[in-house]
């Protein structure tokens, strides 16, 4: 493609650092910069010639070390590109970077922003073209990117990105804080998600009134720790989204909770009401246990707690 | 016949077809000849051998009707789950996928297009049931074609239902039930008997009719249809399926129930059953993205021990207890059965399990051929 290719050298001053093909672009750390000074520049960076300047499409890295150190940089001169070009050169002489969250999302928003994410790029940040996990990200790059920060932290699963895609910018609004302030683990942010939709599909609200509604910011701002705020938003949402079974869930909890502590059984429901089916357990490690455990099974059938239960 | 006569009251005929495609082996059918005379406007296509069905669908997702030799069982079990109870009747595999546009519907999830397969090959179907009915007279069976496609939504044009009801006029041992949401009674001058012929509907609040099961009869049309059924001699049946949670569900159910003692008579039943809203995870999405003005798949559902989600136990005793106790109030009361559900709920509903009643299957069986259990 580059029949010509041209090799220069130029102070730092004369190169443009601001295309946004350098989607990754981070500036060196003094490590970068001694390994420099020691062996100084190995392989020419990229750049672009328009009108009399030289435009970066490769290397942001070596050129701000070679300019800290004051030196002349050797630059590879290629034939002017489109945005589309500049991205693919970028990516791929970048390759052997490590393909975290942050640098996915920050390459897709740019190809994005050019409207083109073929097939090749997909393939270069290794997503599989039409994989759930490829899809995954177009949602997410469809929601405003002020998520990307949340996203790299680890605070929110890129697979929410299916039901905040959904959501109008108000209700996304709405929840900011709540990912900002705390990191969800998938299935609590999940859950979380899914189930305000739903309760304000179902209550025909939006997800930001309903918000209001359950009182969810007072339990954000309070003094609890970050796991126990989650633990109690989420009960707070669960109990919006299912009245009935968490009601029905409560007091069976509690009453089976009961009849286990007197008893050393752990006594659960496990069927979501479809069955009257218990399952008892215990450990034992000797005899002695097996005998207690016994005389405890014993006082529960004999004693009316599980009378009624759990469907009247 | 043109398309649409017969059908009383013939306001609810689903769309026509603009094309009509064909198997080569069954160019030359009976049903080739019928749906294509009754279908003179659309355009017939033939598939080549090895030729893909998608390359002949049409892009803007019209209606297409696919003339197709099928090759497999036309006579299969109604699928059962170890936990909750099924009403062990059989399937007659007429064809696939269906005109009308139910919010709720599972052929969502089997069937992406607006193509409706009906088997044309006849003979095979009609050799098949003969092999399987007249093994042993002794042997009866309880038959139903509505289960991958409405049994008459395309009556006006294959006439399906009218040939299967003459076939059957010779198997004294089997009942064919015909299970519908439009209305088109053009079969019943084919049937001999009114015996073993069942004519059935789908019923539902007229709420949830008018929201969910667009397309569909409206359920005084469908009593209507179904009393014009009764003085003929036939008995009906009527599946509340599926019953929705919805704010006012207790008077729009009422009110149906009511409707059902105003055309019908509780002799004139020969079963009722009731079913909740229950799906399969994928069902709900479809749901969502087709039919995102259906909110009742955000009621309170938990998953069943049969891998599908179904309303707490609770909330949907209490609406087959309100329903079941209407319609007890007006003499129906060993007709109504449970579909899929467990002996826990039969139990709580209608103080009965299926054991008691010797086995669901052999209670309906005994039912639909008008014997007293
Ligand atoms: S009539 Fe039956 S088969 Fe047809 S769309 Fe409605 S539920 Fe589905």
């Amino acid at each position: 493609m580059y029949n010509t290719p041209q090799i220069i050298t130029v102070h730092a001053e004369s190169i443009s650092l601001d295309d946004p093909c350098l989607f990754w672009a981070h500036s060196p750390d003094n490590h970068f910069i001694s390994s420099m000074e020691k062996y100084g520049q190995i392989e020419p960076v990229l750049v672009m010639a328009v009108a009399d300047q030289k435009i970066l499409v490769a290397g942001y890295k070596r050129v701000k070390a070679l300019k800290a150190l004051k030196r002349k940089i050797m630059a590879l001169v290629l034939p002017v590109a489109d945005p589309y070009l500049k991205g693919q050169i970028y990516l791929l002489s970048n390759t052997g970077q490590n393909l975290d969250m942050k640098k996915t999302v920050l390459a897709l928003r740019y190809f994005s922003s050019i409207g083109r994410i073929s097939e090749e790029i997909l393939t270069n940040l290794h997503l599989v073209p039409g994989s759930k996990l490829e899809q995954l990200w177009q949602s997410w790059i469809s929601i405003p990117c002020s998520w990307d920060t949340l996203l790299a932290k680890g605070n929110i699963s890129l697979e929410c990105a299916r039901i905040m895609q959904n959501l109008k910018a108000e209700d996304l609004e709405a929840v900011y804080p709540f990912f900002d302030q705390l990191s969800w683990s998938r299935s609590s942010s999940l859950n979380f998600l899914t189930w305000l939709g739903e309760t304000a599909r179902m209550k025909k609200a939006g997800i930001c009134r309903l918000i209001h509604e359950l009182e969810l910011a007072p339990i954000l701002q309070s003094r609890l720790s970050p796991g126990d705020k989650i633990k109690k938003i989420m009960l707070v949402v669960f109990q919006a989204r299912y009245p009935v079974l968490s009601s029905l869930k409560g007091s069976l909890t509690r009453k089976l909770r009961q009849i286990g502590a007197k008893s050393g059984w752990k006594v659960e429901h496990l069927d979501d009401y479809e069955s009257r089916e218990l399952v008892f357990s215990t450990r034992v490690k000797n005899i002695q246990d097996l005998q207690k455990a016994l005389r405890g099974l014993e006082q529960i059938s004999s004693s009316k707690a599980l009378e009624n239960w759990p469907v009247k | 016949m043109g398309p649409g006569s017969d059908t009383a009251p013939g306001k609810h005929i689903p769309a026509l077809p603009e094309k009509i495609i064909l198997d080569p082996e069954v160019v030359h059918s009976p049903m080739a000849r019928k749906v294509t005379a009754r279908l003179p406007e659309a355009q017939v296509m033939i598939l080549e051998p090895g030729q893909n069905l998608c390359h002949l669908s049409d892009a803007d997702n019209s209606l297409v009707i696919y003339l197709k030799h099928f090759r497999g069982r036309f006579l299969r079990p109604c699928p059962a789950t170890s936990r909750y109870r099924c009403c062990g009747y059989q399937i007659i595999h007429i064809g696939e996928n269906c005109p009308l546009n139910c919010s709720y519907c599972i052929l969502q999830a089997y069937f992406q297009d607006r193509t409706v397969k009906v088997w044309a090959n006849q003979h095979d179907l009609m050799h098949q049931l003969d092999e399987a009915f007249s093994k042993d007279f002794r042997k009866q069976f309880r038959v139903g074609t509505g289960e991958f496609t409405d049994s008459l939504a395309l009556e006006h044009l294959t006439g399906y239902s009218s040939d299967l009801v003459e076939f059957l006029n010779n198997y004294s041992n089997v009942c064919l039930e015909l299970k519908s949401k439009i209305i088109d009674l053009s079969w019943m001058k084919k049937a001999l008997s009114s015996q073993r012929i069942l004519p059935a509907w789908s019923v539902n609040s007229q709420e949830i009719i008018s929201a969910e099961e667009k397309g569909a009869s409206s359920l005084e049309e469908r009593l209507q249809a179904a009393g014009k059924c009764a003085e003929q001699g036939f008995r009906v049946c009527l599946h509340f399926d599926p019953i929705i949670h919805y704010p006012g569900w207790e008077k729009g159910y009422s009110r149906t129930v009511e409707m059902i003692h105003d055309y019908l008579q509780p002799v004139n039943i020969a079963y009722i059953s009731m079913g909740s809203f229950r799906y399969m995870p994928v069902l709900k999405e479809l749901i969502e993205h087709n039919h995102p003005q259906s909110s009742y798949i955000f009621n309170e559902f938990i998953m069943g021990m049969d891998g599908k989600s179904r309303l707490l136990l609770p909330l949907r005793t209490e609406q087959f207890r309100l329903i079941a106790q209407k319609l007890k109030a007006g003499g129906i009361s060993k007709q109504i059965y449970l579909c899929m559900e467990s002996d826990l709920v039969w139990k709580e509903v209608l103080g009965c399990t299926p054991n008691d009643l010797g086995g669901l299957d052999k209670h309906l069986l005994n039912l639909s051929f008008g014997r007293k259990n």
